[in-house]
């Protein structure tokens, strides 16, 4: 608890440092650069280590539902696991297939991970940390998820495998539907609070939070994050039974770390954006005294989303191919459309 | 402000000259894609940040996802034939005295310094539906005709 | 920084784009040149809503839309005459030179 209110404090003994340095005529531009390497490498390290520790509940969920015990043997109840995992992922042997496009195969990776870094910068972690307070954070959050996906698709292609080729394919016509969808279902929120500030969409849910106002939007949005971030039951991207491994199918070593780092990296921001929105960011529940640091309300938040994401993983079977179009654009994008109607009658009616 | 706005100037310039240059489709789109994120870059750097990131949306998330798409049905789409030198002649000649119009042009008028603006998007909202409804209303509706349009010419024709 | 500045890069943009324009063969490469000279163009429209008023911006906005509508109509065509002709090469569309 100590620990995590010194954080906070730690932020802000960095960010007066960076306004200190003002002082004995370092450039600006140099501090600009320096915070920014600063808080990329804080960023890719938390990225790392939540990997290691979602990979591990992701299992350890998985063992639960299926009435297993999961990974057991390094360390206390395996969990060292994926710290083995990942020293043994960066000993393997770097391989390139013959036929592949070199640079795109190269650069894929860096193209789905790299974003993913970005989109850490706007989220609000509690009232101090935070990076940047963009005004259009949510805009860009969404704007760094599409980046993401071209790297996807990019490492399908290059790869000159069909099984990869085929994976790419329908990962574009998957995340142009879901797109879609997931935009429309937080246009309602949106329009409760009339801002696409995090900060001000957390503010705005002091007394209530948008679940209660937005039941349908949440799961809209829910759903279509589930898609796009190409999770089991929507993960006819990598559809191991059909596809080997889809688009990382030739893909070995640390490049293949990046797909996974970044994948759950996607799942995370997806999650902590539902807390934002939906879920009132860092406040406690309305009534409750601030007792817990934000922070610990804020990453409890984003942990049960994703806990609910592995469950649905782990309950669902994967859906056709056929399917997946239909549901998005006939199920998923009219009954958005029907949210932002509801959010407007009731709007103009309440006045 | 100036460093990044050299820095993406000379992202886009580049990026502009390998995509009509590449002779690899998938390259050339990557290009694009590069410089569609440095055009992004400065929509921001002129405080058009909605613009910058709805151009990041639509083009990098719609139009360039199409393109790989597109590539990916087919592989009739990559060039086979060699660029011709006549058409490269004449398109730098061109491009040149285009160039140069426009320049003298530009060297007419004063140098004007960008103020600090800030469109909110509250603003830019109010515009669109009120100034601008009607070009509104007809790009949605070309935004639609465009979707039915491709559908219908994509699509296989069945009873033959 | 003044506007010179954007407007001249727009402009070397355009050039850029319409050289591919002329240059290319091959109807995907057009399209990506003029997609090139579209974003130039969206540049001059941003750069002058900074001077006067937000007009410039929401002109950019339709930039944006109509550069969509044009990649999803053409990409169909050319897919079209892909699957017809084998290839998508300008100068091989012919069919009605008689």
């Amino acid at each position: 608890m100590e620990l995590l209110y010194n954080t906070e404090r730690l932020v802000e003994i960095i960010g007066d440092f960076l306004q200190s340095c003002k002082g004995y005529g370092i450039p600006e531009w140099v501090l600009t650069l320096g915070g920014g390497v600063v808080v990329a490498v804080i960023i890719a390290g938390f990225i790392a280590v939540n990997t290691l520790i979602l990979v591990l509940a992701e299992r350890k969920v998985s063992a639960f539902i299926q009435d297993r015990l999961g990974p057991m043997r390094v360390g206390p109840w395996g969990c060292l696991q994926t710290v083995a995992d990942a020293l043994k992922l960066l000993q393997k042997e770097d391989i390139t297939p013959k036929k592949a496009d070199r640079l795109i195969f190269f650069l894929s990776p860096i193209i789905v991970f790299a974003p993913a870094v970005m989109a850490y910068v706007a989220i609000s972690w509690s009232p101090k940390i935070r990076v940047a307070d963009i005004n259009l954070g949510l805009l860009y959050i969404f704007a760094t998820g599409s980046l993401g996906t071209l790297g996807i698709i990019l490492a399908g292609w290059s790869s000159a495998n069909k099984w990869s080729l085929l994976g790419g394919m329908r990962s574009a016509a998957q995340i142009i539907s879901y797109e879609v969808a997931l935009i429309l279902s937080v246009i309602g929120v949106i329009m409760l609070s009339g801002s696409l500030n995090l900060e001000n969409l957390i503010s705005c849910q002091k007394d209530c939070w948008y679940i209660v106002y937005q039941p349908l939007g949440f799961l809209l949005f829910l759903v279509s994050a589930i898609a796009e971030t190409n999770r089991a039951p929507f993960d006819i991207v990598e559809a191991e039974q059909e596809l080997v491994g889809g688009f990382h199918t030739e893909y070995s070593a640390m490049k293949f770390a990046m797909f996974f780092l970044g994948e759950y990296a996607s799942v995370f921001i997806a999650s902590a954006l539902c807390a934002t929105l939906f879920l009132g960011g860092w406040q406690p529940v309305p009534g409750l005294p601030a007792v817990v640091p934000p922070i610990i309300w804020f990453l409890a938040k984003c942990y049960l989303i994703v806990f609910i994401i592995m469950w649905i993983r782990w309950t669902y079977p994967r859906i056709r191919v056929d399917q997946l179009m239909g549901f998005s654009w006939k199920f998923l994008i009219p009954l958005g459309f029907l949210n932002i109607g509801l959010t407007g009658f009731i709007m103009a009616i309440r006045g | 402000m100036e460093i990044a706005f050299y820095i993406l100037a000379g992202m886009a310039v580049t990026s502009a000259i390998l995509v009509v240059s590449l002779k690899n489709l998938v390259r050339a789109i990557l290009a694009l894609a590069s410089l569609f994120l440095s055009i992004a870059g400065l929509y921001i750097l002129l405080s058009a940040e909605f613009l910058g990131l709805v151009q990041i949306l639509v083009y990098i998330g719609g139009v360039i996802l199409l393109f790989l798409f597109l590539i990916m049905l087919t592989e009739n789409l990559f060039e086979k034939n060699k660029v011709n030198l006549f058409q490269r002649i004449t398109g730098v000649g061109l491009v040149l005295l285009l160039f140069s119009i426009i320049i003298s042009i530009f060297m007419k008028q004063p140098f004007q310094a960008i103020p600090k603006t800030d469109y909110s998007i509250q603003e830019l909202g109010k515009h669109l539906l009120t100034d601008y409804l009607v070009p509104f209303e007809v790009v949605s509706l070309l935004l639609l005709v465009a979707l039915i349009g491709a559908i219908v010419i994509a699509k296989k024709e069945e009873n033959k | 920084m003044s506007t010179t500045h954007y407007l001249v890069l727009s402009a070397i943009l355009f050039c850029i784009g319409l050289y591919g324009v002329i240059s290319r063969k091959n109807a995907v490469m057009v399209l990506l040149s003029i997609e090139v000279m579209l974003c130039s163009a969206g540049l001059n429209f941003a750069c002058f809503s900074t001077i006067h008023n937000p007009s410039g911006q929401i002109f950019a906005l339709f930039i944006i839309v109509v550069g969509a509508a044009e990649v999803a109509c053409g990409l169909a065509i050319f897919f079209l005459a892909a699957r017809l002709s084998e290839t998508i090469d300008l100068d091989k569309f012919n069919l009605l030179k008689g």
